[in-house]
């Protein structure tokens, strides 16, 4: 059988999976959002570019939580989490 | 067998070979907490070296989402099942030289000859299948629209199979092990260790393609040319760290994926070095851990564990140091938040660095400055339910 062959059965692409649970009382996705936010207000980037990072669908992280949670998620959580000295 | 010491595990272990380090050892840290999985390093090193006709499904740096995701698919979840339940680790017994405590399980070396009858098999280990390798990002960020899908027989096709409750990026290239599996593998000799920079690398005139390299490296990392009928892998770009690209006039340079990435995730440098910000990550400040250190390879990537993730999953990725490793990296002191800023700072490689007040100063192979970057952290103040930074 010619290796390209066995992809033509459509069942090879479905997703056999289960869930591995977060744990309890934390929110595992805000939490990754806050990160980012930290890393890259760390690498002086403003605001603004951040904002635009979450908002670039080749960003696939910050992308899933612009999506997922929400323009207003994104700027709370940037406002909230860091305030730059300057 | 002989036996080799394996600092990462505490102990001795068995290898087919005698333990002979390199000079200088090529690693680097990947900090996951900074990886928004845009994917440019990966296709920087295709673009660099897998483009060719048999290398359509060669990506030497791949970038997958976990808990789901892997290249070649399942890599890791299959060979832990073929390690099988293990004791774990005595981390009572951790020190300064045995950062993590001692791993009293058997290691992939070690487990062949418990765990198959398989003969001629060096580690513990299996071939994936053609199928195994046909995507790197499957059941991550690739939409899938099918003839199953059209029928309605998968919902919504274009639904991304998304892990909601929590996900993290995962960046892989060849560990450039201390203890390669590969080598240990190839009954050809056609792999070996280097010893001015302990890159592993594949004989192209030596290998025969038979695959041992892939069934027995646990990362998966050698990939077989269909097209030249031999196997490949990651080279760590070693004309660049040997400093022939014309670019930096000799000095030595970053690998490609380390010098494109965006999110200045990566730093290479040397973990043998303990003048290298790379030692000082790893044994010093143990922000950053090796890759299943209970493989046995001693790989030599290593990664700052992601803050969101469930403990539980990182100790069995990264061992019992991630704890300490989140602690330590979530209220960094001086010197850590100083190295921090070495990431991503300059394509030439960093030997040695001086920590001033509000900069950093990396130094180059003769000991010359070759960047200099302020240490300026802005004031977090996070929501109240997590500590604060500063
Ligand atoms: S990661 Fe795999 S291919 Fe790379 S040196 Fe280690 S055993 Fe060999
Ligand atoms: S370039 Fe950097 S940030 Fe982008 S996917 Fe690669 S490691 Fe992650």
């Amino acid at each position: 059988m010619a290796d390209n062959e066995q992809f033509e059965n459509p069942e090879d692409f479905e997703l056999t999976h289960h869930v591995v649970p977060g744990e309890p009382g934390r929110d595992h996705i805000e939490e990754m959002a806050e990160t980012f936010i930290i890393e890259f207000k760390r690498m002086r980037w403003s605001d603004e570019a951040i904002l635009a990072m979450f908002r670039n669908p080749f960003n696939a992280g910050p992308y899933y939580v612009f999506k997922e949670r929400g323009e207003t998620f994104v700027m709370d959580l940037l406002s909230r989490c860091v305030k730059s000295k300057d | 067998m002989p036996k080799v010491y394996n600092w990462q595990l505490g102990r001795e272990m068995e290898y087919p070979y005698e333990g002979r380090r390199s000079t200088r050892q090529f690693a680097a840290v990947f900090n996951i907490n900074r990886c928004i999985a845009c994917q440019t390093c990966t296709m920087a090193c295709k673009s660099t070296w897998t483009y060719s006709k048999g290398q359509e499904a060669m990506w030497w740096n791949n970038v997958e989402t976990k808990p789901y995701g892997g290249y070649p698919q399942h890599w890791d979840i299959k060979t832990l099942e073929l390690l099988g339940d293990q004791p774990g680790w005595d981390v009572a017994r951790a020190d300064n030289q045995k950062p993590y405590g001692v791993y009293q399980g058997e290691t992939l070396f070690e487990a062949v000859k418990t765990r198959t009858t398989a003969s001629g098999q060096q580690a513990l280990g299996y071939l994936p299948e053609a199928k195994e390798w046909r995507s790197p990002n499957f059941y991550e960020d690739t939409a899938y629209s099918t003839i199953a899908s059209k029928e309605g027989r998968m919902g919504d096709g274009t639904k991304l199979p998304e892990h909601k409750a929590w996900f993290f990026y995962l960046q892989r290239i060849c560990n450039h092990c201390t203890y390669p599996a590969c080598l240990a593998a190839c009954p050809r000799g056609a792999i070996y260790k280097r010893p001015e920079d302990g890159i592993v690398l594949i004989d192209q005139s030596q290998c025969r393609g038979y695959r041992k390299c892939v069934e027995q490296c646990p990362y998966k990392k050698p990939m077989f040319n269909p097209e030249t009928r031999i196997s490949e892998k990651c080279i760590a770009c070693y004309p660049r760290v040997e400093g022939t690209d014309p670019l930096t006039e000799g000095e030595p340079m970053v690998t490609r994926c380390i010098s494109a990435c965006v999110g200045k995730i990566r730093l290479q440098g040397w973990i043998d070095d303990p003048e290298s910000p790379i030692y000082y990550l790893v044994r010093v400040a143990k922000v950053a851990l090796p890759l299943y250190p209970q493989f046995g390879t001693e790989p030599n990537v290593y990664y700052i564990p992601p803050r969101w993730a469930p403990r539980g999953y990182l100790r069995q990725m990264f061992g019992p140091g991630v704890d300490q490793a989140i602690n330590t990296y979530g209220k960094p002191d001086h010197e850590l938040l100083s190295v921090l800023q070495l990431f991503g700072a300059t394509q030439k490689l960093v030997y040695s660095y001086k920590v001033e007040e509000d900069e950093v100063i990396g130094y180059g192979q003769k000991k010359q400055e070759v960047v200099r970057v302020p240490i300026e952290d802005p004031v977090i103040v996070r929501s109240e339910k997590h500590f604060n930074v500063t």
